[in-house]
């Protein structure tokens, strides 16, 4: 594997709600300019350590950095706007919003003179070529000007990735952003996470999409009862019996089609 | 010593209402998620019975238990036609439907009862008792003794009957209770019977102590409230206790406030009480009410997309003009057609707060109120000219809404309401009512405006006032409009409806809110000192708490997120146009409850507001006479059925 910069930075994460923990001193990096999968059985504490990097869940212990930064500390928006954009398993679109404007809300920016100039000053047309962009790559052009609600489950969970990309982060954490969608839907939507790279945007996915995972990241992480068990490239995840016991049973580590815990 | 025995126990009597009013608060809650705001005015109502069937010759205590049983029915009808069609609605519908009861019992009273005082008579011996060298009537002991029983009662009856396990079951879970083989719907028709006896209880209670008034009595509800929210809406006793304990400071505090300090603004502290309690409460606790778990949560009501269409302003502006020309002369219909106007520009900043960002705000003629009371600081007593004035008021309440703003980063929905009405409370008791600094019973005096040397005194040349007004009517709606096509309308409204995903997508939540606070008490300032200039002289009775109250219920009915909506509250605001044309048709008593029971049946079928069904139905018979060629057209069309779908869905 060839040296990339370290772009996201976990050391010894930690989360606990109330006597239990969640995540259990967590370390693991994202390389720039890479599709990272992070994967693991239900309750292994995927959505815990996404909670955590990105200012949902308190991390009781170990540091986060970001491009060099440390962000432990920051809130969920600070860290928004510090370029790192994620998705929610459960979608969370904004309902009264149609399809542009929850994408518009990702690619804005608050100042301090917002109010006065949003009340007082002539309507601005935000033709952001980055709206643009996502819509098209997303396949959403054609229900830009719709309500979320119009919409169907898969689409659903597209505008969400959208919004998350409008902002043009550098890193977007993609939590199981194809459950729910269908095998062809989630075939369509792993040829996305390539266009990413290629327009700048790293990638973090978190699925249980076993397929998708071992066909579309460059390295993978398995996270176990909130402890890392294994890491690296989808065919060294294949072969490790850590993982195969772990996460994939007793099936033979050669098939990729594993359909994993589906909730 | 002697003394701060005496007032406590004086303070006992009031402390057991609150006490007791309190349980019924809880009972509501608990059995179906419901605050409701109307609690006091059902206890007012009921001691108005009381005292019409003793009149008619019952005697006492027959009159009592027939009061406790149709107090009861009451209840059950209540929940049957106003509580249970809502089961499903957003939080803030659900609120605006009890305003919509205490509207409607309010306004009925006076017709039913009559304006004359009534001596209520006591059911508790009176008596005096010595205790500890302190004499004072036997009735507070009873009061103490009733508050206790009911308390230890209801506790037991909460814990140890299978209904009472069944109300905590479907509180926490209403899934659940389905599941097993409960009915909701019978537990919360037997809450809201028993709690409405209880408020009859109350009411037959503390009337004798205080006296049948409708503006104090519904304000029972605040300290009411405040004890219900210290025993976090579930437990009997702690409200109970709270309940007692702020009757005794408050009568406490009338006993030593003369021995506070002369700058210390006296005669607000013991109204002030309740709100300080509340505040405290909010700052232990944290998030008070626990969340219901009900089947659904309903949507907040649609935010149309804020687009100006030329056409109707130039349409509506003529209107107006038309109706001040048409109606010179006659003063009841300038002013009216100028008060709506002025209703217009303060509802429009419920649309900003209330709407856009889904904060429910019951100070908004609190803020009115700062700008009025300042444009008489400043135009009368400084003689700051006319505009300088106006925009001076509406900038000195920003402060205040910020500060009223701040408990919405820690509480929401229901809970901000209380917080906020307390605050209206406070401010009402603080500066309001204090006559040092209001000018007491004569008001306090705005002197005639004048623009650019040019007189728009509105006694004068009531259409030139009236000009002015439209034209900053006009300026706020095109904000208004303006904010919610921009960016940071947007960040308002996904705030409004998710937060954790407005964070996630960079929106500073906390500054969010802050915005839409300073900017609705910004426009609520700057309408309420308009109407400053509009009255010549300011009476603080139309900035009351329950003035708030009653301009939030109409601007809900009439589409709290959209701004045509808060236009047409204007229009329909009490004192406004539609009420004068509805005085002439009907006698003005009635506009009231009618108003009540309007603003129930449409929180239950129009979820939206007036204003958007009334721009679908248009819209649709466009579509009927012409075939549609604007996408935006097709989506609002579509909307309703959609959203019911994923109300149906549930998931969350």
């Amino acid at each position: 594997m060839s040296e990339r910069a370290r772009l996201l930075v976990i050391e010894d994460v930690t989360v606990r709600y109330g006597g239990l923990t969640a995540v259990d001193a967590v370390s693991m990096h994202v390389e720039a300019g890479r599709v990272t999968g992070l994967i693991g059985p239900n309750g292994a504490g995927k959505t815990s350590l996404v909670d955590a990097l990105t200012g949902f869940a308190p991390v009781s212990g170990g540091r986060v950095r970001l491009d060099g930064n440390d962000i432990t500390r920051m809130s969920a928006h600070q860290r928004a706007r510090r370029d790192l954009g994620r998705t929610f398993q459960s979608i969370e679109l904004f309902d009264d919003l149609t399809v542009r404007e929850n994408l518009l809300v990702g690619a804005s920016r608050a100042r301090w003179w917002s109010l006065f100039r949003d009340t007082l000053g002539p309507t601005r047309e935000l033709a952001s070529r980055n709206i643009a962009w996502t819509l098209d790559l997303l396949g959403l052009a054609d229900v830009a000007d719709r309500l979320p609600t119009q919409l169907s489950q898969g689409r659903r969970k597209l505008v969400g990735v959208g919004r998350a990309l409008a902002a043009n982060p550098r890193l977007v954490l993609l939590d199981e952003p194809a459950a729910g969608l269908d095998s062809d839907e989630s075939e369509v939507f792993g040829s996305h996470l390539r266009a990413l790279t290629e327009h700048g945007i790293t990638v973090l996915l978190v699925d249980h999409d076993m397929r998708l995972v071992l066909s579309r990241c460059d390295t993978i992480w398995v996270l176990e009862f909130g402890r890392v068990i294994a890491s690296g490239t989808p065919e060294a995840i294949r072969a490790d019996p850590r993982v195969i016991a772990a996460y994939l049973g007793d099936r033979s580590a050669s098939t990729t089609s594993v359909g994993g815990a589906n909730e | 010593m002697h003394d701060v025995l005496l007032f406590a126990v004086l303070g006992l009597g009031a402390g057991a209402v609150y006490a007791i009013l309190g349980l019924g608060l809880v009972l509501v809650h608990r059995g179906s998620g419901v605050v409701n705001f109307a609690h006091a005015a059902i206890a007012l109502f009921a001691a108005y019975v009381f005292v019409d069937l003793t009149d008619r010759g019952l005697d006492h205590w027959t009159a009592f238990a027939v009061t406790l049983v149709l107090a009861a029915c009451g209840g059950v009808l209540i929940y049957f036609l106003v509580i249970r069609p809502l089961r499903e609605a957003p939080a803030l519908a659900r609120l605006v439907a009890t305003l919509g009861v205490l509207l409607t019992l309010q306004s009925l009273m006076p017709i039913v009862f009559g304006l004359d005082a009534r001596t209520v008579p006591s059911l508790l011996p009176s008596d005096p008792v010595e205790v500890l060298g302190v004499t004072f009537g036997r009735d507070r002991l009873w009061l103490l003794g009733i508050t206790i029983v009911l308390t230890v009662v209801l506790s037991a009856a909460y814990r140890f009957t299978r209904f009472g396990r069944a109300t905590q079951a479907a509180a926490e879970n209403e899934k659940g209770a389905i599941l097993l083989g409960y009915s909701p719907t019978m537990i919360g028709a037997a809450n809201w019977a028993i709690a409405c006896s209880l408020a009859a209880v109350a009411g037959i209670l503390i009337a004798p102590i205080t006296s049948l008034s409708a503006t104090t009595f519904t304000l029972l509800i605040l300290p009411a409230l405040a004890a219900a929210l210290v025993g976090r809406f579930s437990s009997f006793s702690l409200t109970a206790l709270t309940g007692v304990l702020i009757g005794v400071t408050q009568s406490e505090i009338t006993r030593y406030q003369g021995e506070l300090p002369g700058w210390f603004p006296q005669q607000g502290l013991k109204d002030a009480l309740p709100f300080l309690v509340i505040i405290v409460a909010m700052i232990v606790t944290g998030k008070l009410i626990p969340r219901r778990g009900t089947l659904s949560e309903g949507r907040p009501p649609f935010a149309t997309p804020g687009l100006i269409r030329p056409r109707w302003v130039l349409v509506g502006a003529a209107a107006v003009m038309l109706g001040l020309i048409v109606a010179e002369g006659s003063t009841t219909y300038e002013s009216a057609i100028t008060y709506s106007m002025i209703a217009g520009i303060v509802s429009l900043s419920l649309v900003v707060v209330t709407g856009y960002v889904g904060q429910i705000s019951l100070a908004q003629m609190s803020f009115a109120g700062v700008g009025a009371f300042a444009v008489s600081k400043l135009a009368e007593e400084n003689g700051v000219p006319f505009l300088p004035a106006l925009a001076l008021s509406a900038l000195i309440a920003v402060p205040i809404g910020l500060l009223i703003g701040l408990p919405a980063l820690r509480v929401r929905g229901v809970n901000l309401a209380i917080v906020t009405i307390g605050a209206a409370v406070a401010i009402d008791s603080f500066i309001f009512q204090n006559t040092d600094w209001s000018g007491g019973f004569d008001g306090l005096g705005v002197p005639k405006p004048t623009l650019f040397g040019w007189s728009i005194d509105p006694a004068a040349h009531p259409q030139r006032f009236g000009a002015f007004v439209l034209v900053v009517l006009i300026a706020c709606a095109v904000m208004v409009c303006q904010l919610r096509r921009s960016d940071t309308g947007r960040r308002m409204l996904a705030v409004r409806d998710n937060e954790r995903a407005a964070a996630a997508n960079g929106v500073n939540v906390a500054a969010t809110k802050l915005q839409a606070f300073a900017l609705s008490a910004f426009i609520a300032a700057l309408g309420g000192s308009i109407l400053a200039y509009q009255s010549g002289r300011i009476s603080f009775q139309r900035f009351s708490p329950l003035q708030s109250i009653f301009l939030v219920a109409i601007a809900y009915t009439a589409g709290i997120a959209s701004v045509s909506g808060g236009i047409l509250a204007g229009v329909l605001a009490g004192g406004g146009l539609s009420f004068v044309l509805v005085g002439e048709l009907v006698l003005d008593d009635w506009y009231g409850v009618i108003s009540g029971v309007v603003l129930i049946v449409v929180v239950i079928t129009q979820p939206d507001g007036m204003a958007v069904s009334w721009s679908r139905l248009t819209r649709r018979i466009g579509r009927l006479r012409a075939r549609p060629h604007d996408a935006l057209t097709e989506v609002d069309v579509v909307q309703p059925v959609e959203r019911r779908m994923t109300v149906a869905q549930g998931t969350r």
